[in-house]
C-alpha cells in the first residue's frame, strides 16, 4: 500500500470525518525524543532549540504522524509558583508546592512567553513549525486545571480537600483554568494544536464523582474556550477511565486518548461522537519483544479503524524514555501494515 | 458493639469519631489488641477491599488512614512490641526520579496494619539505596513502587542490580503502580505484581507464608 498523504493532510482528514490513506500513526514520543537524539534530558526540557531538534530527529527515525511538544505536567504549575529541581538525566522533579508557600489568592497567572519554562515550549513550537509545520502536526500537551492544580498542592492535602474542602480546590481549579488559558493563547499563535492532558483527574486516583465535580467543568471550559478558534481538541487522559467513558462524552473533547480502558468498550461508548485515540500498553512498547509487539499492535489497530469516527493508533501513555528504538519501529509497522481504509 | 463502631468510623473516614471510640473502649478496659484487630486493622482492610472493589479512591484512602492512625497512635504505646509480633520484614520505596508517593504510603498502612516490619526508603529513592538497604537489612521483600511511564525501567535497573550483587535469591521483589501490571512484572523478573495495596499485603502473606 503506498502513502498520499503528508502527516498533516492526515490529521486534517480525520478531524473533518473523511477517511485518509490510512490512520494517524502517533505514539506519545516525548522525552524518549531525547534519546533518540542523544541528548540529555536537562537540555530537552530546558531548551526549546534542543525540544525541537529532538523531536525533528524522533521523526526523522520513525516516521510517526505528530510532533510532540512535552516534558512533564508540571510545566504550568511550576510558572505559578511551584519550585522543581533539574536532574541532568530525569525529568523535572517537584520541590515544593507553591501552595505550601502561599495562599492561592496570591498566586500569579503566568506569562507564558516570560515565566520559567513555558517560553521552552513556545521556543519549540516556533522552531518546529519553521521545519515541519507544513509537513506535520505540532501537538503542544497543555496540562488540565485538575493536574496543574495538584501540581500547586501537596497531592495529599488537594486529594483530601478534594472531599473536606471542595470551595478551596474549586478556588484552585479557577485559578488554573486561567492559567492553561493565557497558555493555550500562545501556543496557538505559535502554531502548534493545544492537546489537554489530565492525567492526574484519571480514576487511577479519584473518584467519577471527583471528575465529575472538579475535573470535568474545567476541562470542558478550556475545550470550549479552544473551540472559538475553531480547533478539533485532543483530551488525553493516561491511567484507567472505564468508570468516567460516559462523562468523558459531557466535555466537547473532539479526540479522546486512552490508556487502561478496553478498546473495543471505548468506542462503543465514544465512537459516535469523538475519534479515539490509544492505547497500547506502555509497559509492552518498552519490555515485550518486536515479534510480540507486531502481533498486538496488529490486533489493536484492526479493531480501532472499526472506530466509526475515526481512530488514532497510539500508546497509552508516553513512551517510556529507555524503550528500544525496535519497538517503537515496529509498533509503526505494525500498524502500517493494517490500518489501511482505502483497499 | 464497641469494635464494629471503631472499624465503621474508619470506613466512613472519620478520625474524630475513631478516635473517641476508642478512647472510649480503653475506658472501658477492652483489650488493646482487641482494639487494634477488630477495630483499626478491620476498618482499614475493608477501605482497602472498597478500594479494590472502585468504590472507593485515593483521597477516601487517605482520609480512611488518618482516622485510623488517629487511633493507632493510642493504641501503640500500651501494647509494645511483645504483642506486635512483627510476620516479617519489608523494605519499601518508589523509584528514582518519582516523588509520587501516596500510593506507596497506602500499601504501607496496609502491610504495617497487617503486622509486617516495614522500612521505608520514601520517594525518589537512587537505585543504589534500594540495593545497599537490601544488602544491610536483608528484608524477606523489596516492594518497589512508581506513578510515571518514565521511571517505571528504574524498577529493571534495581532488580538487574540485585542480581549483579548477588542478592536477588534472597529476596523476593513486588512491584506497584499505575503504569506496571502483572506482563510488565514478567519482562522485567520481578516475582510479582500488586494491582493495589490489598492485594500488596495478599502477596506479601503468600510469599513469605505468614
Amino acid at each position: 500500500m503506498r502513502e498520499t498523504l503528508t502527516p498533516r493532510e492526515r490529521f486534517g482528514l480525520l478531524v473533518i470525518d473523511e477517511k485518509p490513506d490510512r490512520c494517524n500513526i502517533i505514539p506519545l514520543v516525548t522525552s524518549h525524543a531525547a534519546e533518540i537524539a542523544r541528548m540529555k534530558l536537562k537540555k530537552y526540557y530546558t531548551n526549546g532549540e534542543a525540544m525541537a531538534r529532538a523531536q525533528i530527529a524522533a521523526i526523522e527515525e520513525y516516521g510517526h504522524d505528530a510532533i510532540s511538544i512535552f516534558s512533564e505536567v508540571g510545566i504550568i504549575a511550576e510558572a505559578m509558583g511551584s519550585d522543581f529541581d533539574y536532574p541532568d538525566d530525569d525529568l523535572p522533579v517537584i520541590k515544593r508546592p507553591a501552595l505550601t508557600k502561599k495562599n492561592i489568592e496570591d498566586i500569579k497567572i503566568p506569562v507564558p512567553k516570560r515565566d520559567k519554562r513555558l517560553p521552552v515550549y513556545l521556543e519549540a513550537i516556533g522552531y518546529a513549525y519553521q521545519s515541519l509545520g507544513d509537513k506535520v502536526p505540532i501537538l503542544a500537551y497543555v496540562p488540565a486545571p485538575f493536574t496543574t492544580g495538584m501540581m500547586l498542592s501537596d497531592p495529599k492535602t488537594f486529594l483530601i480537600q478534594t472531599i473536606r474542602d471542595p470551595d478551596h480546590i474549586k478556588k484552585i481549579m479557577e485559578k488554573s483554568l486561567q492559567a492553561a488559558i493565557e497558555f493555550c493563547y500562545d501556543i496557538i499563535d505559535a502554531g502548534a494544536l493545544p492537546i489537554i492532558v489530565d492525567p492526574l483527574a484519571s480514576s487511577s486516583v479519584v473518584s467519577p464523582k471527583a471528575y465529575k465535580n472538579f475535573a470535568l467543568p474545567y476541562e470542558r471550559a478550556l475545550i470550549d474556550f479552544l473551540h472559538r478558534y475553531d480547533l478539533d481538541i485532543i483530551l488525553h487522559i493516561c491511567g484507567n477511565t472505564e468508570p468516567i467513558l460516559d462523562l468523558l462524552l459531557e466535555t466537547g473533547a473532539d479526540l479522546v486518548s486512552l490508556d487502561q480502558v478496553d478498546l473495543s468498550l471505548a468506542i462503543e461508548k465514544l465512537s459516535k461522537r469523538m475519534r479515539i485515540i490509544g492505547n497500547f500498553d506502555t509497559s509492552k512498547i518498552a519490555f515485550s519483544s518486536p515479534e510480540e509487539i507486531m502481533e498486538e499492535v496488529k490486533n489493536m489497530v484492526k479493531r480501532g479503524i472499526k472506530s466509526k469516527k475515526g481512530y488514532i493508533a497510539s500508546t497509552g501513555c508516553e513512551v517510556p524514555i529507555k524503550t528500544p528504538p525496535e519497538n517503537v519501529r515496529t509498533f509503526i509497522n505494525a500498524a502500517k501494515e493494517v490500518g489501511w481504509y482505502w483497499e | 458493639m464497641d469494635l464494629d463502631k471503631i472499624k465503621e468510623a474508619i470506613i466512613e473516614l472519620n478520625d474524630r469519631d475513631t478516635k473517641e471510640l476508642v478512647a472510649n473502649a480503653l475506658k472501658k478496659n477492652i483489650d488493646p489488641q482487641e482494639i487494634l484487630e477488630k477495630g483499626l486493622i478491620a476498618g482499614i482492610k475493608e477501605v482497602g477491599n472498597l478500594f479494590t472493589r472502585k468504590e472507593y479512591f485515593v483521597p477516601e484512602v487517605l482520609l480512611a488512614s488518618e482516622a485510623f492512625y488517629s487511633g493507632f497512635n493510642m493504641i501503640s504505646p500500651l501494647i509494645k512490641s511483645q504483642i506486635l509480633k512483627k510476620k516479617a520484614k519489608i523494605v519499601i520505596g518508589v523509584v528514582g526520579g518519582d516523588i509520587h508517593d501516596i500510593g506507596k504510603n497506602i500499601v504501607k498502612v496496609l502491610v504495617e496494619a497487617s503486622g509486617y516490619d516495614i522500612i521505608d526508603l520514601g520517594k525518589d529513592v537512587a537505585t543504589e539505596k534500594f540495593i545497599n538497604t537490601v544488602a544491610r537489612e536483608k528484608p524477606n521483600v523489596l516492594a518497589l513502587s512508581s506513578l510515571l511511564t518514565t521511571t517505571m525501567m528504574r524498577m529493571n535497573d534495581i532488580i538487574k542490580g540485585l542480581e549483579q550483587r548477588k542478592l536477588r535469591s534472597n529476596i523476593k521483589v513486588i512491584i506497584g503502580g499505575a503504569p506496571v501490571n502483572q506482563d510488565f512484572a514478567k519482562k522485567i523478573k520481578a516475582d510479582a505484581y500488586g494491582k493495589d495495596a490489598a492485594d500488596a499485603v495478599r502477596l506479601i502473606e503468600k510469599i513469605t507464608g505468614a
